[in-house]
């Protein structure tokens, strides 16, 4: 038994060394580093007024809205464009729109604006929906009950 | 007995030496020196390794060098693209090394950011690794070896028009998590067995 653990010491000690021969007989080298990016933010935020209705007594009604780049003080990582389109495509022919900004009329084909740019700096676009009933200029003989809704769809501009 | 007693000493006493001998030679060779035995002279051959990236530390290496106009500069959005190398320079080196490349712990990769090396592209960072492995002989006349890794997020991902819109939602959530896309990049050299086996 004695000599057992005698042999069991001293294979020990052979095994330690070869081991120690083997991990420190080449060099072996690591060289580390750390890859960073940062994913670019888009904002894109529009706000409008509450509903407005139209009635009889109040046939000319201007709807403000507008779209902003940023958001509490942090503004879009990416350029942005966006067109507008007002719904419902379809409308009838005592309603008309027209959408302004800064007092320039914007064109609507289809009901719906071409692209507009909106640069990664930061930037406040502010629209203006007019709305006017004419009854006149329609054969309808019942009350008009559509909802008129503004649509924006903004993507990311490449340029 | 006596004669037993001897025995036993002589045992514990070689198993001693053998346990001394071994912390000893982890004593010499835990540092790379230049030994001298006996009478002559024994040169240690040099063992010098250097990794960078652009002429910079490893540990510095940013994957927004290039510019794009309709993104914030040092940021990464879909329809950016570049390039980082990785430069191995065993040119001072008096030894044969094998080195591989390592990319570990990535963090917060875009979903449709692919990398592509020597025309094989890929989705994720780790399936490059096969490629980015190779040995500088000893009689190599050069021992210097660029990687360069390219990068690309595409601004549209998918082939059909859904998916390609799934894509651009995926694109969109990640861009307004922002979070930093980080990763690790281990370069290992080991070296060759003089005596050819390793």
């Amino acid at each position: 038994m004695k000599r057992n653990i005698t042999f069991m010491i001293i294979l020990s000690a052979v095994l330690v060394l070869m081991l120690l021969g083997m991990s420190l007989a080449k060099n072996i080298e690591i060289i580390k580093g750390t890859a960073t990016a940062n994913v670019a933010s888009p904002i894109f935020i529009a706000e409008s007024l509450p509903v407005i209705n139209m009635t009889d007594n109040n046939k000319n009604v201007t709807y403000k809205f507008s779209v902003k780049n940023y958001e509490n003080n942090k503004q879009s990582d990416v350029d942005l464009k966006y067109r507008i389109t007002i719904f419902p495509l379809e409308i009838d022919s005592s309603i008309t729109i027209n959408l302004y900004r800064d007092n320039e009329v914007i064109a609507l084909n289809n009901h719906t604006t071409e692209w507009i740019e909106m640069k990664k700096d930061m930037k406040l676009h502010e629209y203006n929906l007019e709305v006017i009933y004419n009854k006149e200029a329609s054969n309808l003989e019942h009350d008009l009950i559509d909802k008129i809704n503004i649509g924006i769809e903004a993507i990311q501009d490449m340029g | 007995m006596k004669k037993s007693n001897i025995k036993k000493f002589t045992v514990l006493g070689a198993s001693i030496i053998l346990l001394s001998g071994s912390i000893l030679l982890g004593g010499s060779l835990a540092k790379y020196i230049t030994q001298v035995e006996g009478g002559g002279n024994a040169d240690i051959a040099k063992w010098n390794f250097n990794v960078n990236s652009n002429g910079e530390a490893l540990s510095t290496i940013k994957l927004t060098d290039s510019i794009h106009q309709n993104v914030k500069s040092e940021k990464i959005a879909p329809g950016t693209n570049g390039s980082f190398d990785i430069n191995l320079d065993a040119s001072s080196a008096e030894v044969g090394l094998d080195y591989k490349i390592e990319f570990l712990n990535e963090q917060n990769k875009p979903t449709n950011l692919k990398f592509s090396y020597e025309g094989t592209t890929t989705n994720n960072l780790k399936d490059l690794e096969n490629l980015l492995k190779g040995e500088f002989l000893v009689d190599d006349t050069n021992k210097n070896k660029t990687y360069t890794i390219n990068w690309e997020w595409p601004f549209e991902t998918g082939t059909t028009e859904n998916e390609i819109m799934d894509n651009d939602k995926i694109d969109t959530a990640e861009g307004e998590n922002a979070n930093a896309y980080t990763f690790d990049i281990s370069v290992t050299a080991t070296q060759k067995n003089p005596n050819g086996n390793n």
